[in-house]
C-alpha cells in the first residue's frame, strides 16, 4: 500500500475514526490498533513479511526485557549479540546473500568453496533496512542504559511496525518514539492540521516533482549511450530532483501522518539543496540515518585526529552505501561520497552556523554558486546510484563530459517545471520544518487555502505518471 | 476534533466543486479528435459501409469526405492494436460495415497501450470501453493532464465533420521541418530516439496481438466483413530502418490470414513516399498527401464494387 494511492487514502481514514473515535479512551486499545493497521498496511506488499518483522521484534522485546533483568555485563553483552546476530542474520540473508555469493564467486572462480552454490530466489522485503536500524537502535539503548527495557509488547511492537514510517522512515530512536507510545496522545487542531498539510507538500513533491522529473530520467538515463552529453546533464540535475522528492515526499507524508496521529517523528530533511558544500548537504540529507550511525557506530570507531576522521568518514559512506543495496553500483557511490569530503576534512575546514541568506530574502552570487556546485556534484555522484553497473556508472560520466555537453538538450515536457515552484517556496521556508509550514506566519487564512488549493489541484491535475517510491527498494 | 473535521471537510467540498467544474468544462470544451470522430460515428453508424481504425498515421492519411462509401474513420493519436481492437468490437455493436481497414503499421505488431495511455480516459466516456486496469480516476477527463489539453488543443474549424483535421496549417513549414530534421543533428537524435522507441521488438506484445488480430479475423468472417490491412506510406528516409525480424513477423502473420477474399493485404508504405510535400514529418502525411492515399485507396475500395 502506497502513501500515494487511494488505497491509503481510505486506510487512513478508517484508521484515523477508529483511533480518535472508539479507541482514544484507552491508550493499550490505541496501541493494538496501531499494531493491527501497521501488520495490515504491511502485509498488504506480501503478508509472508510479517513473520520476519514480527521475529525482529519478538527477539528484541526478549533481549531488552533479558538485559533490563540481568544486572551482569557480560550476559548484557551476550545478549546485544544475539540481538546482532538475529536482526543483521535476517538482513544479511535476504539482502545481502545472493550479492556476496557472485563477488565471492567473481573473486575466487573455480578455486572457491562456494563454486558449486547457485544463487537463491529471495524476494526482498519491503523497508528491512528501515525497520532493522529501528529495532537496533531499542536494543543498543537498553544496552548502553539510556533507557530501561520495556515490558509493554504491544507498545514495543507498534514502536517497531508504526505504519507512516515503517517502509522508508524517517529512521526513529526508541528513546525518542517509544515513550510516545507509553502515554496518552491528545489530539490537537494544531498539529492536525500541520500534519495535514505537510502530508499535502509531501504528495506534492512526490506526485508532481518526482514523477514528472522521472520521466525524463527513465527516458534518457538507462540509453545514456544514445544521447547528448547536455540531455544527460539535465538528467542528472532533474534525478537529483527526483531523488530528493521522492524520499523527502515520503518522510513529509510519513512525519505528517504521525503528526495527525499525536506522533512526533524527527525531521528527515533539511531542505538540503540549500547547503554551500558537501558536509553541509549530508547534515541535511537523510538525517535518520546519518545521525543513526553517528550515535551507534561512531561511538566504536573512537579518535579525532584527521586521519581517524577520514577513516571513519570512509567507513561510515561505506556503510552507507551497503545499506541501500547489495550491488557495487551502491558502494562506489558511497565511496565517492566520502571522498568528497576529503578537501573539506584535509583543507581548510568550514562550518557553517547560520544558514544560507540568514536574514536576507536572496542569496548572494557567490552562496548560489556554492549550493549550485553542491547539487550538482551530489547529482552527478548520483548517477552510479541509480546506474545499474559501475561500469555504467562511468560510461555514463563520460557521455556527459564530452563536447556534445554543449549542445542543446532534449526538451523536457512542460509539466517537468514543477521543480521551480518546489524551488521558491522550498527557500521561502527553509528555516521551517517543511515546505507548507504556516504556523506562527501572519498570513491571511484566504491566502492560506487558496495555497492549500492549489497545491491539491497541482496534485490532481498535474502529477505524473506513478511510479513506486524509489526507497521502498531498500 | 469538531473544528478539524469542519474545516477539512469544507476545504474537501472545495476541491471537490473545483474538480467538477473542470471536469464539465473540459467535458464541454473537448476538442480532440476522438469526440468529433466518434460524434460522427454515432450519428452515422446504421449508415456506415466501412471503419477505419489505427494510429495517428492513419488518421492522418485517410479523409473519409474523399471516399465514395459511406466512411468513419476511427483512428486516433498513440493508438495500438489493443485499443483498435475494443473500439472495432464496440463499434460492431452499433454498425454493420461492409468492409473495415485496420492499419498494420510496420511494428505495429509489437505495440500496445497500457492504462497510462492518455486517450484510454476518453475512451470510457466516449465509447464507453472500460479499460479493466484503469484506475478510477481514468474515468475524469480532466485528470488526462490539464494543461496538456490546453496548451495542444486545436481550433474546432480545423475538423471536418468525419473529424479529420482539413486544415493543418502552412504545409511549407512543415517541409522545412523535416529538412531540418534529416539535416540537423539534433533533431536526427530526437527522430532516431522516436524511431528506436517505435520500433521496439516485445515478444510478448506481439503474440497477444497477433491473438487478438486473429480474433479480429475470426469475427469479420463470421460477419462477412471485408478486413482490408494496410500501411499508409511514410517519407522514403523513415522506410527502411525497421530491423527485418519486423518484416518477418508481420509476413509471417498476413501469409497466414490473407485470402484476397474476406482479407486483404494493400501496403501503401512506398506510394508516393518520396515527394517529400507530400508529408507533414517523417511518418505522416500531409493534406495533400491524405488527399492522394485518400484517392488511391477509394480508387482500390471501387475495384472491390464499393
Amino acid at each position: 500500500m502506497s502513501f500515494n494511492s487511494l488505497e491509503y487514502g481510505v486506510f487512513f481514514a478508517i484508521f484515523f475514526f477508529l483511533y480518535w473515535f472508539v479507541t482514544n479512551r484507552n491508550l493499550k486499545w490505541q496501541n493494538i490498533l496501531i499494531l493491527v493497521a501497521s501488520y495490515i498496511f504491511y502485509g498488504w506488499w506480501d503478508w509472508r513479511f510479517l513473520l520476519l518483522i514480527f521475529t525482529s521484534s519478538l527477539v528484541d522485546f526478549l533481549v531488552g526485557r533479558g538485559m533490563e533483568r540481568t544486572g551482569d555485563d557480560r550476559k548484557r553483552k551476550w545478549l546485544l549479540y544475539v540481538s546482532l546476530a538475529v536482526n543483521l542474520g535476517i538482513l544479511g540473508f535476504f539482502k545481502y546473500f545472493n550479492f556476496f555469493l557472485d563477488s565471492f564467486k567473481t573473486v575466487f572462480g573455480n578455486l572457491s568453496p562456494v563454486a558449486e552454490w547457485s544463487t537463491l530466489d529471495i524476494i526482498l522485503p519491503v523497508g528491512i533496512s528501515f525497520y532493522t536500524l529501528q529495532t537496533l537502535s531499542y536494543t543498543f539503548d537498553v544496552y548502553k542504559r539510556k533507557m530501561k527495557g520495556t515490558d509493554d509488547v504491544i507498545s514495543f511492537f507498534a514502536y517497531v511496525s508504526f505504519f507512516p514510517q515503517l517502509v522508508a522512515g524517517p529512521i526513529e530512536r526508541a528513546t525518542s518514539l517509544l515513550p510516545q507510545f507509553q502515554k496518552k496522545r491528545v489530539f490537537t487542531y494544531e498539529g492536525a492540521a500541520d500534519g495535514m498539510r505537510q502530508v499535502t507538500w509531501g504528495l506534492f513533491k512526490k506526485m508532481v516533482v518526482a514523477d514528472n522529473c522521472g520521466t525524463y530520467v527513465w527516458e534518457y538515463l538507462p540509453t545514456y549511450w544514445d544521447h547528448s552529453g547536455s540531455t544527460l546533464f539535465v538528467a542528472t540535475i532533474l534525478g537529483t530532483f527526483q531523488l530528493y522528492c521522492d524520499f523527502s515526499g515520503y518522510s513529509d507524508i510519513a512525519i505528517g501522518s504521525a503528526r495527525i496521529l499525536g506522533f512526533n517523528l524527527m525531521k528527515n530533511f533539511d531542505y538540503p539543496f540549500f547547503a554551500r558544500n558537501i558536509a553541509e548537504f549530508w547534515q541535511k540529507w537523510h538525517i535518520s540515518l546519518i545521525t543513526w550511525f553517528r550515535d551507534y557506530l561512531i561511538g566504536w570507531l573512537k579518535g579525532y585526529t584527521k586521519l581517524k576522521l577520514v577513516r571513519n568518514i570512509f567507513i561510515i559512506f561505506l556503510i552507507t552505501g551497503l545499506w541501500h543495496g547489495a550491488a557495487w553500483t551502491y558502494i562506489v557511490w558511497g565511496l565517492m561520497n566520502a571522498m568528497l569530503f576529503l578537501p573539506i576534512i584535509l583543507g581548510k575546514r568550514v562550518r557553517y552556523r547560520k544558514p544560507v541568506a540568514h536574514g536576507r530574502a536572496l542569496p548572494t552570487l557567490r552562496e548560489f554558486w556554492k549550493m549550485f556546485r553542491t547539487v550538482t556534484i551530489f547529482g552527478s555522484v548520483g548517477v552510479m546510484f541509480l546506474s545499474p553497473t559501475v561500469y555504467d556508472g562511468f560510461a555514463y560520466f563520460k557521455n556527459v563530459f564530452s563536447l556534445s555537453l554543449f549542445t542543446l538538450p532534449m526538451p523536457p515536457t512542460p509539466r517537468i517545471y514543477a521543480f521551480i515552484i518546489l524551488i521558491v517556496v522550498e527557500w521561502r521556508q527553509r528555516t521551517r520544518e517543511h515546505g507548507m509550514d504556516f504556523t506562527g506566519q501572519n498570513i491571511p487564512a484566504w491566502q492560506r487555502w487558496l495555497a492549500y488549493l492549489l497545491v491539491v489541484l497541482c496534485i490532481l491535475f498535474y502529477g505524473g505518471v506513478n511510479q513506486e517510491f524509489i526507497y521502498f527498494q531498500f | 476534533m469538531r473544528k478539524f473535521l469542519l474545516k477539512f471537510s469544507i476545504f474537501l467540498l472545495i476541491v471537490l466543486a473545483v474538480m467538477a467544474g473542470m471536469e464539465y468544462y473540459v467535458r464541454c470544451v473537448d476538442n480532440s479528435p476522438l469526440r468529433h470522430r466518434s460524434d460522427y460515428f454515432f450519428e452515422h453508424a446504421g449508415e456506415l459501409d466501412g471503419i477505419i481504425y489505427g494510429p495517428s498515421l492513419t488518421a492522418r492519411a485517410i479523409n473519409p469526405e474523399w471516399l465514395s462509401p459511406s466512411t468513419a474513420n476511427l483512428a486516433m493519436a498513440g493508438g495500438a492494436i489493443n485499443v483498435d481492437y475494443k473500439v472495432f468490437l464496440k463499434s460492431l455493436e452499433h454498425a454493420e460495415p461492409k468492409f473495415v481497414i485496420f492499419d498494420l503499421t510496420l511494428a505495429y505488431l509489437e505495440r500496445r497501450n497500457d492504462a497510462t495511455y492518455e486517450n484510454l480516459r476518453r475512451l470510457p466516456y466516449y465509447y464507453g470501453i472500460w479499460n479493466e486496469k484503469a484506475q478510477l480516476k481514468d474515468l475524469f477527463l480532466a485528470r488526462a493532464p490539464f494543461a496538456d489539453h490546453f496548451l495542444n488543443r486545436p481550433r474546432e474549424a480545423d475538423y471536418n465533420k468525419y473529424g479529420f483535421e482539413a486544415s493543418i496549417p502552412d504545409e511549407c513549414d512543415n517541409i522545412a521541418k523535416i529538412k531540418r530534421q534529416i539535416e540537423n543533428k539534433h533533431f536526427q537524435l530526437i527522430a532516431k530516439k522516436r524511431a528506436g522507441r517505435r520500433l521496439a521488438l516485445n515478444d510478448a506484445n506481439y503474440h497477444e496481438n497477433v491473438a487478438m488480430l486473429e480474433e479480429l479475423v475470426t469475427t469479420c468472417r463470421e460477419r462477412n466483413i471485408t478486413l482490408i490491412f494496410y500501411e499508409p506510406p511514410k517519407y522514403c528516409e523513415a522506410v527502411n530502418v525497421a530491423p527485418p525480424v519486423h518484416y518477418y513477423r508481420r509476413s509471417a502473420f498476413l501469409d497466414r490470414v490473407v485470402d484476397n477474399k474476406t482479407v486483404h493485404w494493400w501496403d501503401l508504405s512506398d506510394f508516393q513516399n518520396e515527394e517529400l510535400d507530400h508529408f507533414l514529418n517523417l511518418i505522416h502525411v500531409n493534406i495533400r498527401g491524405a488527399e492522394l492515399v485518400t484517392e488511391e485507396i477509394d480508387r482500390r475500395l471501387e475495384e472491390m464494387g464499393y
